[in-house]
């Protein structure tokens, strides 16, 4: 399996295109310029000078312009901004767009990306004590983990295994080995998964957010008292 | 458990009154469906050889205490070579059916899991909350081993082995008995020797006597003439069947206790006079007690003469099973109850005593 952050490939780094690319131009008088004007105004109580240009200044994009003002343009922006299309959830209902369909239910497409996740969540999990991991886990992507229901009001989905394809507020979307397609509601049910011969158990109650607010959600601790 | 308890609760006996010789006759019924039986005592009302005693009522009995996952339940061999050829019961020894798990084979072949909630919720078997107790705290799971579609291969059985065999490993300590359709006898059950199986033998005990006791007249409920009257009368000599049962003081005749304590009599009219008892404990198989039913009730037609007009059998239900009679669930909450007493005489007339507690749906 390949890296998850791989090289460009040879072709693009060696085609005419890429050595034809250059550095912006600056003119002579702005380099001989730039760094004197800039090394003499520091105070002479810093000790080098040029380390600091080199830190903060040299290579870097700078925003010499004031910024907009008049509240006029500012509304312009903001309307140029709507004028972005989105779908509506109807639209997004009618074309099914985030429906998988039946044809894809097979469990060998989607182990490349178990494999993926597993460098992920290694990745993630790194150094730190099975404790901290449990903060990160919150904020972790389960997109490819092999999730097992092991506790569950409804009797029947209890032992249902499978990889995790698609995550929703209220569901994850599991694969199982026999290649059929299992939606589980989280809540009223706790989830297990393995990793490093640990086992780490899922409240799903406490998950019920859509994956791209729990990264960014502030958790708080909450009792589990009943599924 | 709740403590607001709206209405008294109260426990049931239910009282009939028939005889052997007819048709229509209950009693085979009631002591064949009553399959977890704990105890039981029959009582005559005079004193018997034991010799004579022991040839007649020495019907052995064994079962098994053993610890078992539940798997072995469902092996194909078990099914075949027990539960279809005869009549297994089991029952887990636990800490109560309140509390915790409660695993009971029934004579019909139904296994039933009393569970609480979190062991149901991980088990992976559908069943159904139970009747008593808060709201969806325990849940009963019933599986039929004799039904035909339980085997190998199908959806139901695999589903169920998986279960047994992932989810609800633990193994439970069983008293399991087995009694063969052909000789109606208890008979052997071959266990792997990993499961720590041990053999017991049902206790005898024909040597004891109560003598110089208050008997009542019980041929006075013998006929019913006024139903509510004999109603009463019934539940006066249920209430000294009890005491006889336990051999209280209370009913000696010379008994002189302060009336502070008691002021108990027997019901009237009495006489002196002694009795005898045969007492089994353990795990008795309902063949087994039918069996003894029906030498109590030759003994008595035989011996017509010889001045033992009627005899009693108690029988004591496992406090902690999962059901009492035919399939109708049981629980505990204050007493759990399921006792039935019969009265014989001598003409084959019987009066059925049922005591059951508050939890239980029989009626």
């Amino acid at each position: 399996m390949s890296n998850l952050y791989s090289q460009l490939p040879r072709y693009i780094q060696n085609s005419q295109v890429a050595k034809n690319e250059r550095p912006p131009p600056v003119s002579e008088t702005t380099r001989k310029f730039v760094p004197n004007f800039v090394m003499g105004s520091i105070e002479s109580t810093s000790k080098d000078p040029a380390k600091i240009y080199t830190a903060k200044v040299k290579d870097k994009v700078m925003l010499l312009d004031n910024p907009l003002k008049s509240s006029e343009e500012k509304k312009k922006r903001t309307i140029l901004k709507k004028k972005v299309k989105t779908m509506s959830a109807k639209e997004k209902r009618q074309t099914r767009i985030y429906e998988i369909p039946k044809e894809c239910h097979k469990y060998e497409l989607f182990v490349p990306l178990h494999e993926l996740w597993l460098q992920y969540i290694e990745e993630l999990y790194g150094k730190s004590s099975p404790n901290i991991f449990g903060q990160k886990l919150l904020k972790a992507d389960f997109h490819g983990a092999i999730l097992t229901v092991s506790k569950s009001k409804c009797a029947s989905y209890i032992g249902v295994t499978g990889i995790a394809i698609q995550e929703t507020e209220n569901m994850f979307k599991l694969i199982t080995r026999d290649n059929n397609m299992k939606c589980i509601p989280k809540g009223h049910s706790i989830f297990t998964f393995r990793l490093r011969d640990h086992m780490f158990t899922l409240y799903g109650d406490q998950f019920r957010y859509r994956s791209a607010i729990r990264a960014t959600k502030k958790f708080k601790n909450k009792p589990s008292i009943d599924l | 458990m709740s403590i607001f308890i709206s209405e008294p609760v109260k426990s049931k006996l239910y009282i009939s009154h028939s005889s052997i010789t007819l048709k229509k006759s209950r009693h085979e019924q009631i002591i064949l469906d009553h399959p977890f039986n704990n105890n039981l005592d029959i009582f005559f009302p005079s004193i018997i050889n034991s010799k004579k005693i022991t040839s007649l009522f020495n019907n052995e009995f064994f079962y098994y205490k053993v610890d078992l996952p539940l798997s072995w339940f469902i092996e194909r061999d078990f099914i075949r070579d027990y539960v279809k050829s005869g009549c297994v019961v089991a029952l887990s020894l636990t800490e109560g059916i309140d509390i915790a798990n409660v695993i009971a084979l029934d004579s019909l072949g139904t296994l039933i899991l009393n569970l609480t909630k979190d062991t149901y919720e991980e088990l992976g078997l559908d069943g159904k909350s139970t009747k008593f107790g808060p709201d969806k705290q325990r849940f009963v799971v019933q599986i039929d081993l004799k039904e035909k579609s339980l085997i190998p291969g199908k959806k139901g059985y695999e589903r169920i082995k998986w279960c047994f065999n992932n989810t609800l490993t633990k193994k439970f300590t069983f008293l399991i008995s087995f009694v063969k359709s052909g000789t109606k006898k208890s008979s052997e059950i071959d266990f792997p020797s990993l499961f720590n199986a041990e053999k017991i033998l049902g206790k005898f005990d024909f040597n004891n006597t109560f003598d110089n006791i208050l008997i009542p007249d019980l041929n006075m409920i013998k006929n019913i003439s006024n139903e509510f009257q004999w109603r009463l009368d019934a539940v006066e000599i249920y209430d000294w069947i009890g005491l006889a049962s336990i051999q209280a003081q209370r009913i000696k005749s010379h008994d002189q206790v302060d009336p502070f304590i008691s002021v108990y009599k027997p019901p009237e009219p009495y006489s002196n006079g002694n009795g005898s008892f045969i007492k089994y404990t353990g795990f008795i198989p309902s063949l087994t007690i039918k069996e003894l039913f029906d030498s109590v009730s030759n003994f008595l037609r035989e011996d017509a003469s010889n001045n033992i007009p009627w005899a009693i059998i108690n029988v004591w239900g496992f406090k902690d099973s999962p059901i009492s009679w035919n399939k109708h669930e049981h629980g505990y909450f204050m007493n759990g109850e399921n006792n039935y007493s019969f009265i014989v005489y001598n003409d084959g007339t019987y009066i059925l005593y049922q005591a059951l507690g508050t939890y239980d749906t029989y009626s």
